[in-house]
């Protein structure tokens, strides 16, 4: 074959294909793309020093510097099915360095590659394809973000091929759905490098979900995508360096943005902030780590019961009652939380150690009265099961039952169940914002 | 004695049947309570009545294993009744073969993780194994479990503590001298024997044609792969896996290039997982349970960190390039520098372990890999990924702190390989940073003489500008904050950072003698060191030499009475008297407590005699410069 027929692939006459097949259609592989090829090495003189053939094909991503480079810049050019064959220059293939003992110092290579096919990278957290990532515009920086690093990143979010939003967007790495990005995108960039351009496909579960999006007219379950740019990313806190003063100055703050959270009823936000507080300062033990782990354990708890998760609620508590067993506000939250998992008696006790330690709590006294009606009413149940199960069992005997009268006198004075759900929405959310830290 | 089965008139009649099989459970329960072992043996292989009765195992296997097998199957039976053992041994082969398998699968399984005994160990891998061999490529879930089971079983044998604490050579040679390890490595080979003609059936049950993506699901190939990894981790990763042509530990190499092997032929290409730790470490997995992202949920079993321990595929890559197990299958076409830097996440994975054997094995994988990277230069932008800093802080706890002097030794080589392989603004920033944040002072002493080798260098091999990181801004940065640093000035405490003033005036003298030209703009920051390192230096060498000295005639002239009485009072309160309660074994230990002391103090002193002549010279250097230029100005 002439040299006319060999194409400069590298632009520097250091990686020069000659077509052996002609490929399938006009699809390339963009970089990033994990691609699948047979492939067979050989020295000048048509030694083999490597083969795919009879094995699996070989798998790589493309474009990451995973491999030799001629591989790289090669692989880009090939159409599903082409086999070329590849001469390379020791700068794309082994270098100065070699491949000792069978490839020596610069040494030009012979490559017969046979692409197969390529996919998306697949950064889906379970593997399942539902956020495929295609690079763009490759960047040779290697800094991604962080949690908690400031990035500045643009989004085209396009749906049916149509844009339904572009913008520039600034935020916390984290916290993106504060400001409407997709928990998708911040999942792609955490493993976008600065300057990095990709495009992005994503299915609904980590877009907009059943819900979907109206001011985008995005109807639920819809798969979208987006060519999102890191633009920049600042370093993240490097927790270990930090000293026991700045570790508490960045509990403080995330104290500061879980309440600015909670107040938007970002709940879910607001809930890894403090957890992010919590977790700061964990090795930190003086009486200042103390009172933010208590307010940040607190805090939790009301996220918890926000988001109706009480059983999770009731852990942040009985953290913070660890480190004072006599703290109102966790001993509240407690019982609040015992009262909605069914735990009565549980809750009592808490209530009525609030009322020990602050005996004008108004709330508190409420939250007692329910408690016994709640525990009453259970009671009363328990007595008529029993009830029934002897009535049934002396049914069986056929024997005549005795009637069970209801006690007229033991609901006296008592709230019905409408009064005490009111009382307790009404506690709720009056200590809500009296206890609020 | 002749023992027939009454045979059925009809091959369809079930009652029939059903009345033979019952036969068949009486005469076996016949035979053997006759000790006719040979005759239950016959039963089975007998052309003639064979067929019929292995097929009759279908409906009364469980019945035979339960009646026969399990009670039979144990240590006491093998040692007081070794021929019943066999049989039941035989019998439990045959129901595993012929009988229902979930349910024999599941009586196998507590077999296992249950008896102590070795050779019921053994056999019940010989019937699980019959069983996973018929229930084929369907169920990858059973072979799971049963895999958990010989793993939980492995993991539970007893160990002789010297393994975790670390061990020398010349222990390490009689490694396989032990009697648990013994039996440990007993364990793996029977595993092997167990695998192995699964791995085989696996192996043929696919293909390698037609283009498709290797399959990263739960399927047969990935479970048998994940605990073949596993089972190279702890605890066969703290026996001796070197695979030189030694005399001993001979078995501990076996089984684990077995192990090796078999992996590498499940992935076929051995570097197919080296992605795994990156992607661990550096992107960690956001689990969410709406929206059904949990631990185990993973469509990619090799993410799972439960079926494939980090550890355990370090050692895997370990056996692979460092004791170069199946190197052969790595394709040649992968980039050494991404080898080595996916290679960092599993270095730091070991070295985050605490036993000696494991950080061994991390710093040989790095330097093996470091090697093969010969002339490539790590370029300073690599330094953003945090695999770096976390391998740089590891490496030095390892060399300052490190119990086993083979690691520090190992250690403090690889750091400076480590180094050097970066490009010249690549050095300097790792140099920089570790200088900031190391604490041991004999490090930064060391990290101050790689700095001042690596701009020798540079002054010998470039006749025209020297690189930026080894001159002007950079050059100043690094020695005034890091090298001539003396953290409390005067009042530093001179013996604890001994080594780093040291090498500091080593490198000053260096420089002030070989560029005289100031390439490096060395004689642009002198005064500034003059005036935060070499004068408060000598006042604090002063006043230590004076400190030093009282004390060694405080101590020398027995002034310190007062010390020693307290010290007396103190080993009377520890009681270390009581066996040999004499005063004078008591003032023994205090004179050689003084001995000690002064001997301490001489050798402060001669430290401080070091520094000082170094001082002297040092700033001889300079005031010759200065003479010099301004004669020449003059």
């Amino acid at each position: 074959m002439s040299q006319a027929e060999k194409i400069d692939v590298s632009g520097d006459g250091g990686v020069l294909k000659e077509i052996l097949r002609e490929g399938r259609g006009t699809e390339r592989p963009i970089i990033g793309c994990t691609v699948f090829l047979h492939y067979t090495g050989k020295l000048l003189d048509g030694t083999v020093f490597d083969t795919t053939i009879g094995r699996y094909p070989f798998e790589f991503d493309l474009g990451k510097d995973q491999v030799i480079k001629a591989f790289d810049v090669a692989v880009v050019t090939m159409k599903v099915t082409e086999k070329c064959l590849l001469t390379c220059a020791p700068e794309y293939a082994y270098g100065a360095t070699g491949s000792p003992p069978i490839i020596a110092p610069n040494t030009t290579l012979l490559f017969e590659l046979e692409m197969l096919g390529w996919k998306g990278e697949d950064i889906s957290p379970n593997g399942d394809e539902s956020i495929e990532r295609f690079i763009l515009e490759r960047s040779d920086r290697k800094r991604s973000p962080v949690a908690g690093a400031l990035v500045k990143v643009n989004l085209i979010g396009k749906y049916k091929g149509k844009t339904f939003e572009q913008r520039d967007v600034e935020f916390e790495f984290g916290e993106g759905c504060d400001c409407g990005v997709i928990e998708g995108v911040e999942i792609a960039l955490e493993k976008m490098s600065v300057g990095e351009t990709s495009k992005l496909k994503i299915r609904s579960k980590y877009a907009f979900g059943n819900k979907g999006n109206e001011d985008f007219n995005i109807p639920p379950n819809s798969k979208v995508e987006y060519i999102v740019k890191l633009i920049d990313c600042a370093k993240g806190i490097e927790e270990w360096k930090l000293t026991e003063q700045e570790k508490l100055e960045h509990a403080a703050l995330y104290k500061i943005k879980g309440t600015k959270y909670f107040s938007k009823q970002s709940y879910v936000l607001a809930l890894k902030m403090y957890k992010k507080c919590a977790d700061f300062i964990s090795d930190v033990d003086n009486d200042e780590s103390k009172k933010l782990k208590i307010a940040a354990n607190s805090n939790i708890a009301l996220c918890y019961q926000k988001t109706n998760d009480h059983f999770e609620g009731k852990q942040a508590c009985i953290e913070a009652l660890k480190l004072d067993p006599l703290n109102i506000k966790a001993l509240y939250r407690r019982g609040q939380c015992n009262l909605a998992t069914n735990e009565f008696t549980e809750a009592l006790e808490d209530f009525r150690k609030v009322m020990e330690l602050e005996p004008t709590n108004k709330a508190a006294m409420n939250q007692i009265k329910i408690c016994k009606q709640r525990i009453k009413e259970e009671n009363d149940k328990e007595k008529q099961i029993y009830a029934n199960m002897f009535k049934k069992l002396s049914a069986a005997d056929k024997e005549p039952t005795p009637s069970t009268e209801p006690d007229v006198l033991t609901k006296c004075g008592e709230w019905t169940d409408e009064d005490a759900k009111r009382e307790v929405d009404l506690a709720f959310e009056r200590d809500n914002n009296i206890v609020m830290i | 004695m002749e023992h027939l089965l009454e045979q059925p008139q009809l091959a369809g009649d079930v009652p029939a049947q059903q009345q033979y099989a019952k036969n068949l459970v009486e005469l076996v329960k016949q035979l053997i309570t006759e000790k006719e072992y040979d005759g239950v043996a016959l039963l089975f292989t007998n052309e003639a009545e064979a067929p019929r009765n292995r097929s009759c195992l279908e409906t009364v296997g469980m019945e035979l294993y339960h009646e026969f097998c399990e009670p039979n199957l144990t240590a006491e039976v093998h040692e007081a009744q070794l021929p019943l053992y066999n049989c039941a041994e035989e019998l439990l082969y045959l129901i595993a073969s012929y009988a229902p398998m979930e349910e024999l699968l599941l009586e196998l399984l507590e077999m296992i993780e249950d008896q102590k005994s070795e050779f019921v160990y053994s056999s019940s891998l010989r019937a699980l194994q019959a069983v996973l061999l018929r229930m084929g490529d369907k169920k990858p879930r059973a072979l799971e479990w049963s895999l958990n089971s010989i793993h939980t079983r492995i993991e539970s044998l007893p160990l002789p503590n010297f393994l975790e604490e670390g061990y020398d050579e010349k222990q390490e040679a009689l490694l396989e001298q032990n009697n648990q390890i013994e039996k440990l490595l007993m364990h793996y080979i029977t595993l092997n024997l167990f695998y192995e003609p699964l791995l085989k059936d696996i192996l043929s049950s696919q293909s390698t044609s037609g283009p498709a993506f290797f399959d990263k699901s739960i399927n047969r190939r990935n479970v048998l792969c994940c605990f073949l990894i596993q089972m190279l981790g702890k605890p066969l990763a703290l026996l001796d896996l070197s695979a030189d042509g030694r005399k001993t530990n001979t078995y501990t190499i076996q089984c684990a290039r077995k192990l090796t092997e078999s992996a590498v032929n499940c992935l076929d290409n051995p570097l197919r997982l080296l992605f795994v730790g990156e992607q661990r470490i550096r992107w960690t997995r956001r689990l969410d349970t709406n929206k059904g992202v949990h631990e185990m949920s993973s469509k990619n079993i090799f993410l799972i960190e439960d079926k494939l321990p980090l550890e355990s595929l370090s050692i895997f890559f370990y056996m692979i390039f460092v004791e170069g197990i199946c190197l052969n299958s790595v394709p040649k076409v992968y980039a050494p520098l991404y080898i080595f830097e996916m290679s960092l996440y599993y270095t730091n994975e070991l070295l985050a372990h605490d036993e000696a054997a494991l950080h061994y094995r991390a710093l040989q994988l790095t330097k093996c890999l470091l090697d093969k990277l010969n002339h490539e230069k790590i370029a300073a932008i690599s330094l953003e990924l945090d695999v770096h800093k976390n391998f740089c802080n590891s490496l030095c706890n390892i060399v300052g702190y490190s119990s086993h002097n083979k690691l520090r030794q190992i250690g403090v080589k690889l750091l400076r390989q480590y180094i050097l392989q970066f490009d010249d603004e690549g050095k300097y920033l790792v140099l920089k940073n570790l200088l900031r944040t190391v604490p041991h002072h004999g490090i930064s002493g060391y990290l101050a003489i790689i700095y001042k080798d690596v701009v020798a260098n540079a002054l010998v091999s470039t006749s025209t500008n020297l690189p930026t990181s080894f001159s002007g801004q950079d050059f100043r940065t690094i020695f005034l904050r890091h090298i001539c640093h003396l953290p409390h000035g005067a009042k530093t405490d001179l013996i604890e950072h001994a080594d780093k003033v040291i090498s500091s005036l080593n490198a000053l003298r260096f420089f002030a003698i070989k560029d005289l030209q100031n390439r490096t703009g060395f004689w642009d920051i002198v005064p500034e060191i003059e005036q935060q390192f070499t004068d408060p230096l000598r006042k604090g060498l002063d006043i230590s030499v004076a400190h030093y000295k009282a004390e060694l005639l405080r101590v020398e002239n027995g002034l310190d009475a007062e010390t020693e009485a307290e010290d007396r009072k103190n080993l009377e309160i520890l009681d270390l008297n009581i066996a040999n309660a004499s005063k004078e074994s008591g003032q023994m230990d205090l004179e050689i407590t003084r001995q000690r002391k002064t001997e301490i103090l001489r050798q402060n002193l001669c430290t401080f005699d070091l520094m000082r002549s170094l001082l002297g010279r040092t700033v001889e250097c300079f005031e010759n410069s200065n003479r010099m230029s301004k004669s020449c100005a003059a």
